[in-house]
């Protein structure tokens, strides 16, 4: 008959739970080994654990050594008791501890599940299983489910779980939210790292279900389970939690996964490469025409032209396989475990320092992506099942290598391109640390010719790109592009990437374009055919590869390349001029900005002046509201960054649909017709005082900054905020100067119907396009059912921004457009042509804005806008102003 | 210079007397980022082992150190117990039956004796543990003993390197033990456990370097 141990820092706990495990099995040995020698003769025992006591609880549970050698489960409190029975285990002998086992199991459920299980004669794994699933009927009772468990655990004797699905919906504990992920390309590398980071903060347990595709539960706190969960943007999602902070969690993990593209370079990664796609399915002139005899076809994924030699890195080489793996553990479990934690810290700091690099060349918000592998390296759900392979024999390499072939099995199968796109880039970070592992076992001498063919292999780029002379400039070529090849490419030596597999939206081409290196991905196996120092030209635009061009093609290319390198910085060398109509009309072309570091970013974009300030970010992630203080210093930051540009700040558009914890505001059902914007402000006047005291503050010092009200729909709720900013100016008693002034959006269509009242009011109205468009179409755009309606170039919409454009005009107000309408090549001439005289767009988009504006004249962007309003459909529209580009002589 | 069973003796008695000098100190290391008990506990701990050795007289280094581990086991309490318990016993275990102890032994045996914590406590470099203090003052002696240093020397050049690596773990973010709970909140204090592992092994050094001259 098994036995068991107590094990507990109170020596009265541990002799409390053996006196209840006892009363359901009187015949079998339970031990109490708790609390540590008292600090002085007759004084009760202290708190603690002690080893000693342990083994010899342990020798006790075991019985005489003539009775049927059945073994011994430990259960223990927390903390040290857990090292302590495992020392006791290194102090037994050997033979005994084989028959010892430490139940990972609830202390008091778990003693009385295994005394039952102990007393049936059961054996020591299936004692064990019983009291791992000692929780089972207190959770059924109570209801109080447990998060999903992610991959295999390590608990390869099957423990038996709780009921898991009846006790979840409908309980009170959970708290749970269901709603429509809008973020671009769904939850993917970097939003979900975002996602994972913030379960992992809060102190909640998080459980998410994609409800479109009816997936099982996942824990929000591993990386790969929500991956694989393979949430695409407009898929439905149902988040629930429960704990102190469950919330708060809910409302963190519902921004992140709602969060919009709009924000400058949010996914710049998708979004640049929107235009590629275009140029592909397009009349590029390059793009139709067949590859010319001995070129490569492959897909485009970063513009430019590249003419260099070809050097292969990595996978491409023939007969160099993934690295090797000693089957064979070398130590015992816990060396093997210790091994694969020192792979993947050097893996691990690896990425650290590829990111750190990256992340000056191209931005933190694209090294994200290198975030995301190293969460790869740390995830339960890869290191559990590696864990219990190597505790059931296996060699740390082998362990690994299942865990992660597991995984990037089950992101293969993911339906989205993108996401599918994710399991190369763990299997790459997976070999990765193999090969660190093989390094690492290999002997000095004999390993010299393993280890370095390893670390070649797949680890080319950080040693010889990196490293090579600037002279020695070539095209990269290899089997296919990892982020973390990517960053740790220079831009300098490397003039072209070429692929044989992979697709643009995989992390290596995305890197590419934002390092601004020509790629072609896909080229196929032909690709690998090619000899290393091939001399070839890869135009990245037009997707092709021609190695050994004659000198004549590769001199027409050389031509393009420079005329595309001198139209690229005559861009950029006026980006920072005023941007003239032909006819010398001045289009003020901004940038909208979330926060006072990007005001700087946004005058070295080339922007004229902010045209929208959103203040959201100052409130969030926050338990209050900023005080008036510090919103004086960020308003005061963002205003001295522009050093005498136009700033217009908008007070803040929080509501249901992008709610602030601490305001405590009620779901609702419709939030984009609900509190929202100015609504929320007047709701909660305290909250607006505060922030226009603050404003006006600022204003006070800095000329250039101007105010804007979100979201008003009529007349009475302008003139309220109007009272309340009255008020912050006598409460503050700052002074503005004169002129200071106040604007209002306008996103309601009734507030477009009104503008003529509303002009009458204020200084200036700013049109946001982005809302305005959803609420004259009635389809919300992260609805992909609907987002094809949501088109600002609608007549409706068209007719709406002309009405605003002439009633302000009749009151002699400026209009301006802080929507992506703005950015639209196809709706600038519409716009300007209607009256718009400022369009505020994001930073990013600023030198094309600017650029499009040069090449407008008003007079005939007047006439075609007249058109446009008379045509019947979006459609029609751009009809008209592709025929209108076609037609115009000087759009050349 | 070698040292016997006396000099192990008297490495623990002066590290019993260290220990409850920087009791507080310990302590207060230990409440900014645990429970605040490490100094009583090491203090309590190494009394207790002291008073056993006074009153046992052990035949060999190894069965001193033997005891120490035992008696920590027993009455440290804490996480520090099991761990500072696998430490000594593991020391016992690399010196095996000698009767007097060089730098090649003790090197041997430290070597020996961290792995020991490692594998307890499955922490590693930069995990903010003793592991930090306990692991370059082993590489440190062994690279010294290697180059045949003096003992003495060596010693020293070890506790320094243990000193440098606790004081190293202040910036670091815990990942192991009470610690951990605490993520980027461990970071700015250094760790009471790798503090009390230089300490003793600095007590080693002053103890037996003594007798270099």
């Amino acid at each position: 008959m098994v036995g068991i141990v107590v094990v507990s820092h109170s020596a009265r706990l541990a002799e409390g739970v053996v006196e209840l495990a006892r009363e359901m099995a009187g015949d079998v040995r339970i031990e109490a080994a708790g609390g540590i020698d008292p600090p002085a003769a007759g004084a009760p025992r202290g708190l603690g654990t002690d080893a000693v006591r342990v083994m010899e609880a342990i020798e006790a549970a075991l019985g005489p050594a003539a009775d049927e050698p059945a073994g011994v489960l430990v259960l223990m409190d927390l903390g040290s008791a857990v090292l302590s029975a495992e020392t006791a285990l290194d102090l037994l002998d050997p033979a005994i501890a084989d028959r010892v086992r430490l139940a990972a199991a609830p202390l008091v459920e778990g003693a009385v599940a295994a005394a039952v299980a102990a007393q049936a004669g059961q054996s020591l794994d299936e004692v064990a299983a019983e009291a791992r699933g000692g929780l089972g009927p207190k959770l059924a009772h109570l209801g109080g489910g447990r998060p999903a468990e992610t991959g295999a655990r390590a608990d390869e004797s099957g423990s038996v779980g709780p009921p898991r699905d009846a006790d979840r919906p409908g309980d009170a504990s959970w708290q749970q939210s269901r709603f429509v992920v809008t973020v671009a390309q769904g939850l993917h590398a970097r939003p979900a790292a975002r996602f994972v980071r913030a379960a992992s903060e809060l102190d909640a347990v998080v459980e998410v279900e994609n409800a479109t595709t009816g997936s099982a539960p996942a824990s929000a706190t591993s990386l790969n389970a929500i991956a694989t969960l393979g949430v695409r943007e407009g898929h439905e999602l149902i988040v629930r939690a429960r704990g102190p902070e469950a919330a708060e969690a809910i409302v963190r993990l519902r921004q992140i996964a709602t969060e919009r593209a709009e924000s400058a370079g949010a996914d710049s990664g998708q979004d640049r490469l929107a235009p590629i796609l275009r140029a592909r399915q397009g009349s590029a002139d390059s793009a139709g025409v067949d590859a010319p005899a001995g070129g490569l076809r492959g897909i485009p994924s970063s513009p430019g032209i590249a003419i260099a030699p070809l050097r292969r890195i990595g996978g491409g080489a023939a007969g160099v396989g993934a690295p090797p793996i000693a089957e064979q553990p070398s130590g015992s479990p816990d060396e093997e475990w210790a091994a694969l934690g020192r792979a993947r810290r050097i893996v691990r700091d690896e990425i650290a320092a590829r990111h750190e690099r990256l992340a000056a060349r191209v931005g933190g918000e694209e090294a994200e992506i290198l975030d995301a592998l190293a969460l790869a390296l740390d995830d339960p759900a890869l290191l559990d099942p590696a864990r219990a392979a190597i505790d059931a024999g296996r060699s740390a390499g082998r362990g690994w290598a299942d865990a992660t072939a597991d995984m990037v099995g089950r992101y293969r199968a993911l339906a989205d391109d993108y996401q599918r796109a994710r399991a190369d880039d763990l299997d790459d970070v997976a070999r990765r640390v193999l090969a660190e592992l093989a390094e690492s076992a290999a002997p000095p001498a004999s390993g010299a010719a393993l280890a370095p063919a390893a670390r070649r292999e797949i680890g080319a780029s950080r040693s010889r790109p990196e490293s090579a002379p600037a002279d020695s400039a070539f095209i990269l070529l290899a089997r296919d592009l990892t982020p973390l090849d990517a960053a740790g490419l220079d831009p300098a030596t490397v003039r072209g990437i070429a692929t044989a597999g992979g697709g643009p939206t995989s992390h290596g081409a995305i890197l590419a374009r934002a390092l601004g290196v020509p790629a072609v991905v896909g080229l196929g196996d032909a690709l690998l055919a090619l000899a290393d120092g091939t001399p070839a030209i890869l135009d990245g635009a037009a997707g092709l590869l021609l190695p050994d061009p004659p000198d004549a093609t590769r001199e027409t290319y050389r031509e393009r390349r420079d005329e595309a390198a001198r139209a690229a910085a005559a861009t950029r060398a006026v980006a920072h001029e005023p941007a003239l109509t032909r006819d010398r009309v001045r289009i003020e072309v901004a940038a909208n900005i979330g926060g006072a570091r990007e005001a700087a970013e946004a005058v070295a974009a080339g922007a004229d002046g902010v045209g929208l300030m959103r203040t959201e970010f100052a409130f969030l992630d926050r338990d209050s509201a900023p005080s008036e203080d510090e919103q004086v210093a960020i308003y005061r930051a963002a205003g001295e960054a522009l050093a005498g540009r136009p700033l217009v700040i908008r007070t803040l558009d929080a509501g249901a649909d992008k709610p602030l914890p601490y305001l405590g505001m009620p779901p609702e059902q419709n939030p984009f017709l609900g509190v929202r914007g100015l609504r929320l402000g007047l709701a909660r006047p305290e909250l607006l005082a505060a922030q226009l005291r603050a404003i006006v503050r600022v204003a006070a010092e800095l000329p250039n900054v101007k105010l804007m009200f979100p979201m008003v729909a009529t007349v009475e709720e302008l003139r309220a905020a109007r009272a309340l900013l009255h008020g912050a100016l006598e409460q503050s008693g700052a002074t503005p100067r004169e002129g200071f002034e106040v604007g209002v959006m306008v996103e309601v269509p009734a507030a477009a119907l009104i503008a003529d009242h509303l002009a009458a009011a204020v200084d200036f109205l700013s049109l946001g396009t982005n809302d305005l468009t959803q609420y004259v179409l009635a389809a919300e755009r992260g609805n992909e059912h609907v987002a094809a309606l949501a088109d600002g170039l609608h007549p409706a919409v068209l007719r709406l921004i002309g009405e605003v454009c002439r009633a302000a005009d009749a009151h002699g107000r400026w209009v301006g457009v802080c929507g992506e309408l703005g950015a639209d090549p196809a709706a600038i001439p519409l716009l300007t042509g209607l009256g718009v005289r400022e369009l505020s767009v994001a930073a990013p988009s600023i030198p094309a804005v600017k650029a499009a504006v040069r090449a407008l004249d008003t007079t005939a962007a007047g006439e075609l806008a007249e058109r446009a309003l008379a045509a019947e459909s979006a459609a029609a529209v751009r009809a008209l102003v592709v025929e209108s580009a076609g037609a115009d002589p000087a759009a050349d | 210079m070698a040292i016997g069973t006396p000099e192990v003796v008297d490495w623990v008695r002066l590290s019993a007397a260290a220990l409850e000098d920087e009791r507080d100190r310990l302590n207060r290391l230990d409440a900014d980022i645990g429970d605040g008990d490490h100094g009583a506990n090491m203090a309590r701990g190494f009394t207790a082992a002291a008073e056993r050795l006074a009153a046992a007289a052990p035949e060999t280094p190894a069965a001193a150190l033997r005891t120490v581990g035992m008696t920590l086991l027993s009455t440290v309490g804490g996480a520090a117990g099991p761990l500072y318990g696998s430490f000594f016993i593991g020391l016992a275990g690399g010196l095996g039956d000698a009767a007097e102890v060089d730098a090649a032994t003790w090197s041997a045996a430290l070597t020996q004796a961290v792995a020991g914590v490692v594998r307890r406590g499955k922490a590693e470099l930069g995990d903010k543990t003793m592991v930090d203090a306990l692991t370059p003052a082993a590489e440190t002696l062994e690279a010294a003993a290697g180059n045949g240093a003096a003992f003495g020397a060596a010693l020293a050049g070890s506790a320094a390197a243990a000193e440098t690596g606790a004081e190293a773990t202040t910036p670091l973010v815990a990942r192991k033990g009470r610690a951990s709970y605490l993520g980027e909140r461990s970071a700015g204090h250094q760790d009471p456990g790798a503090t009390s592992s230089a300490l003793l092994l600095r007590i080693a050094a002053e103890t037996w370097g003594a007798r270099d001259e």
